[in-house]
């Protein structure tokens, strides 16, 4: 891993926040960035991040992903504010949609990570209180299981089922027409 | 920034670390809480069928406290108790699918007071004009259309009521004759007492023909009420008596809920 924060010298005015995952690796980023986390946000508005922000549920490998994230989306939300005083323009609409359609390439590349890696993103996005990236993830785990048989869910996700034969017989009574 | 996104990594890490996890149970590991969220998500028929993954799905999907949070469809009818004396009228709600205390609490109580009094249901019984369904708006118009427009706005459409040659005539009359309804997740067009026709592609405009006349003997008053959200029942009221009855479009049985009797509109 590269040292963090390595490619902020633009943003070297603003305050910068630094962020420790579980195995001790250090993320400094800016506080635009960080308060996308509103777990983050009550503690920079409590003046408890002197000294780095602990984040002993994250690993490292899922705070960069989540600090990638951030940064994209903290730059998206400045975008907006800047543009909105001008609306009525309509190159900033057009600049506004094409910056649109950007994000929605990089969340849609963001989600190309394999299963494990989507529900630890899940739960970090959860501890960190970062809604755009819970319902980002959600919304891809829901996508990829909604066309799917009760059998195709166990198997995905090793369920066991202990549901008796009788209990599962009158669910699948009950639900029918969902099976149809 | 530290660590590039994990599509540029070589596939052979990738390979190495899906080994390492192959044992773990993601889904397991979530708290009740985010399994919620994106059960959430899911459409109402995938959330019936989930309910048979395992006893923790099916007690969460079931679980009353969560009705709020996942998409739901409220099986029941309201009806309204007559007025005595200087008390104004009341509602009640009869469930027609499960058991147990009405789904949802008839008297209105999150209404304020001023507003409850002189409350009329507008969207009980015969009176299915509107249906929304996959961000789309469909609305029965005037002249037999029914038009759907999507939550933007950006797009309109016009969908004829279904038609039969044999009782075209039916058709030209009064829009009242039938009602648009939502059940199993596709809109389904009754035609009070006569037929049930479903809109299998919401993008299309085809209507097929699901059930027809085979219970024209059992509604001398050609009074279709409802469509269940979830089977294919309708149900309708029958007899001097009022009845409530339902019939199972597949197995082609009829069902008497209960009688309403004349005081119960």
């Amino acid at each position: 891993m590269a040292s963090a924060g390595s490619g902020d010298e633009k943003a070297a005015a603003a305050a910068m926040i630094t962020l420790i995952s579980s195995d001790n690796e250090k993320f400094e980023v800016t506080e635009a960035t960080a308060t996308l986390s509103q777990t983050i946000r009550h503690m920079i508005e409590d003046g408890c991040t002197d000294g780095g922000v602990p984040l002993p549920n994250v690993t490292s490998k899922i705070l960069a992903r989540v600090i990638e994230y951030c940064k994209k989306h903290a730059t998206a939300a400045a975008g907006e504010e800047g543009s909105s005083s001008s609306f009525s323009d309509a190159a900033f609409l057009e600049v506004d949609r094409a910056f649109l359609e950007e994000l929605e390439e990089f969340d849609d590349a963001f989600l190309e990570v394999d299963r494990a890696t989507l529900f630890d993103l899940i739960l970090a996005a959860n501890y960190l209180d970062i809604k755009g990236l819970l319902n980002l993830t959600c919304q891809k785990v829901a996508d990829s299981v909604k066309g799917k048989t009760p059998e195709q869910i166990r198997e995905m996700y090793n369920i066991v089922n202990d549901l008796t034969p009788e209990e599962e017989a009158e669910i699948r009574r009950e639900t029918q027409w969902a099976f149809e | 920034m530290a660590g590039g996104p994990s599509s540029k990594k070589s596939s052979k890490k990738r390979r190495a670390r899906r080994r390492r996890t192959w044992n773990r149970n993601p889904a397991a590991e979530l708290p009740d809480d985010l399994l919620l969220e994106i059960l959430a998500r899911v459409p109402y028929s995938s959330l019936c069928r989930f309910r048979c993954v395992s006893k923790r799905w099916s007690a969460l999907i079931s679980d009353p406290k969560n009705r709020e949070r996942l998409p739901q469809t409220l099986a029941g009818f309201f009806y309204r108790m007559p007025s005595g004396g200087s008390t104004p009228h009341s509602y009640g709600f009869l469930n027609v699918s499960g058991t147990g205390a009405p789904f949802i609490e008839p008297s209105f109580s999150f209404l304020p007071d001023s507003e409850r009094e002189g409350l009329e249901l507008v969207d009980c019984c015969n009176g299915f004009k509107s249906v929304f369904l996959d961000g789309v708006l469909y609305v029965i118009a005037v002249e037999c259309v029914i038009g759907a427009v999507d939550v933007d706005g950006r797009t309109w459409r016009v969908i004829k009521f279904p038609r039969r040659k044999d009782f075209s005539s039916l058709f030209d009359t009064a829009a009242a004759a039938g009602f648009i309804d939502l059940s199993q997740g596709q809109l389904h067009f009754v035609k009070a007492g006569l037929a049930v026709w479903v809109l299998e592609n919401k993008d299309s405009k085809k209507w097929t023909l699901k059930e027809t006349g085979r219970f024209k003997h059992l509604v001398r008053t050609k009074n279709v009420v409802a469509i269940h959200p979830d089977r294919n029942m309708v149900f309708f009221v029958f007899g001097c008596e009022r009845t409530l009855k339902s019939y199972d479009m597949d197995s082609r049985k009829e069902c008497i809920i209960c009688n309403l009797g004349s005081w119960i509109q």
